[in-house]
């Protein structure tokens, strides 16, 4: 007796999925968030093939049209790829992030000084350009919307604040300003002491968010009265280094160091910690 | 006034024209598209510039060609100093400048720092990379503050340009003022000093 095969049953919706996921990571791959060679263009080949007999509307059709649109672009750029791995331009990309690294901010600016032919351009006030600097000023965003880009959190206005609500939220506290510091300045040489070395967050954040703000603040005092300095070390990773005695160093220059401290940020270190 | 000589013809006010032409800038880009040297030059203008180039030549200036839209595709086939039909022209410095003289013209050195950092990058992407790759690599080095400023000053500027889902490519600038090959070379062949 000959075994019949059974013809195996095709899910339209499944097919339409599987399609909808190829046009997906082949957008991924034209908005350079994956190599293009990461997609196996003759499996999904397979998978078109595989459905094309089945389809009946029209939607599934252009479904179909647009899903081999978007392989002939990543195949275009495969192409692409590969001649321009065989170009003198070609650099693998991780390998000049490590290089960045090492190189110091001077010598990246003499490299390209070397291969760069400024353009001559003798600026005048024209018509257009007086167009063009009110169209600058018109289309700028108010501040308030540039400093969302940085995600730094909500933004109110500066309100005046009463001893008795300062005291509520913590900002300040009837123990004195100078005591609090000492404190803060002993635990920090304590963990130093013990540890060895003393990173910024680890040492800052705290169960809550509103202790944590203290403690930052604190910090703040530390470096800037000379109890204290601050590294920034590899990856932006900030350690504290507290001197045994205050230090007033005048030929060095103070720089500011702002550190955000939104309550996202705080969770996450948090958890971390 | 015009010249003419056995077999060479030397354009006086024309050449004088096409200086103004190419020095001043007008609109936001500078340098003339070539139907504007055109109409105001006449159909020799390709000659008349060439024969300012000449003239350029010695105070290490040159006049420079360069695609006035070109497709954001591989960056080989872009092309750097030849332009087909829609063409601009622009004068540059011929040879190049000392770190000192470009500070003296303005330009930071970490300013040029981050450039270099992006444009090689940009280039090891094959010309196109998404900006929050770019702002996290320069954020390494410069801040994160300054990495997104400084992107938004080379968009400006035109040494990058930004599409609308963010990716950034090389700009026009870029194209005409940096020897993209000589710089890949540099960076790769660079050691800590």
């Amino acid at each position: 007796m000959e075994n019949e095969r059974k013809p195996k049953r095709v899910h339209l919706s499944a097919g339409r999925r599987e399609l909808l996921d190829i046009v997906k990571t082949c957008r991924a791959v034209e908005n350079r968030e994956f190599n293009p060679f990461l997609l196996d263009v003759r499996q999904a080949i397979e998978i078109l093939r595989k459905y094309f007999p089945h389809w009946e509307d029209l939607d599934d059709y252009c479904l179909d049209a647009q899903t081999l649109n978007e392989l002939s672009k990543v195949i275009k750029l495969q192409n692409t790829q590969l001649r321009f791995q065989s170009s003198s331009l070609y650099a693998d990309p991780e390998f000049l992030e490590r290089k960045f690294e090492r190189l110091s901010v001077k010598k990246l600016a003499e490299i390209f000084v070397k291969c760069w032919h400024p353009t001559v351009e003798l600026e005048q006030l024209t018509l257009t350009t007086i167009e063009e600097a009110l169209d600058y000023w018109r289309n700028l965003l108010p501040f308030e919307e540039r400093w969302r880009r940085l995600q730094l959190g909500r933004s109110s206005q500066p309100q005046a604040l009463e001893m008795a609500e300062a005291l509520r939220l913590g900002v300040t506290s009837t123990e004195g300003f100078m005591r609090m510091l000492e404190k803060a300045w002993s635990e920090m040489k304590d963990e130093y002491s013990r540890n060895g070395e003393v990173e910024y967050w680890k040492f800052a954040v705290r169960d809550s968010y509103r202790e944590t703000v203290r403690r930052a603040y604190l910090i703040s005092f530390l470096l800037t009265y000379g109890y204290a300095r601050m590294l920034v070390k590899k990856k932006g990773r900030m350690f504290l280094e507290p001197y045994e005695t205050q230090k007033v160093e005048e030929d060095r220059h103070m720089v500011s160091f702002p550190i955000s401290i939104g309550v996202e940020r705080w969770k996450e270190w948090r958890e971390k910690v | 006034m015009e010249r003419e000589s056995v077999g060479k013809r030397f354009y006086g006010d024309k050449l004088k024209r096409a200086a103004h032409l190419l020095l001043f800038k007008r609109g936001k880009m500078p340098g003339a598209k070539d139907w504007e040297l055109k109409t105001k030059l006449g159909r020799d203008y390709e000659e008349i510039v060439s024969q300012l180039n000449a003239l350029l030549g010695d105070l290490d200036l040159e006049v420079r060609k360069i695609a006035e839209e070109p497709v954001g595709g591989p960056i080989e086939s872009v092309p750097t100093r030849r332009g087909e039909a829609e063409a601009r022209f622009l004068v540059g410095l011929k040879g190049s400048l000392t770190l000192r003289e470009a500070r003296m013209c303005g330009w930071r050195i970490d300013n040029l720092s981050a450039l270099s950092v992006a444009i090689s990058y940009l280039i090891s992407k094959q010309g196109k990379a998404a900006r929050k790759d770019v702002e996290k690599l320069l954020a390494y080095k410069f801040g994160r503050w300054r990495a997104m400023t400084l992107v938004d000053v080379f968009i400006r500027s035109g040494y990058l340009s930004e599409d609308e889902t963010g990716l950034l490519s090389l700009g026009w600038r870029t194209r005409a003022e940096v020897d993209l090959k000589s710089l890949m070379t540099l960076v790769l062949e660079a050691r800590p000093s």
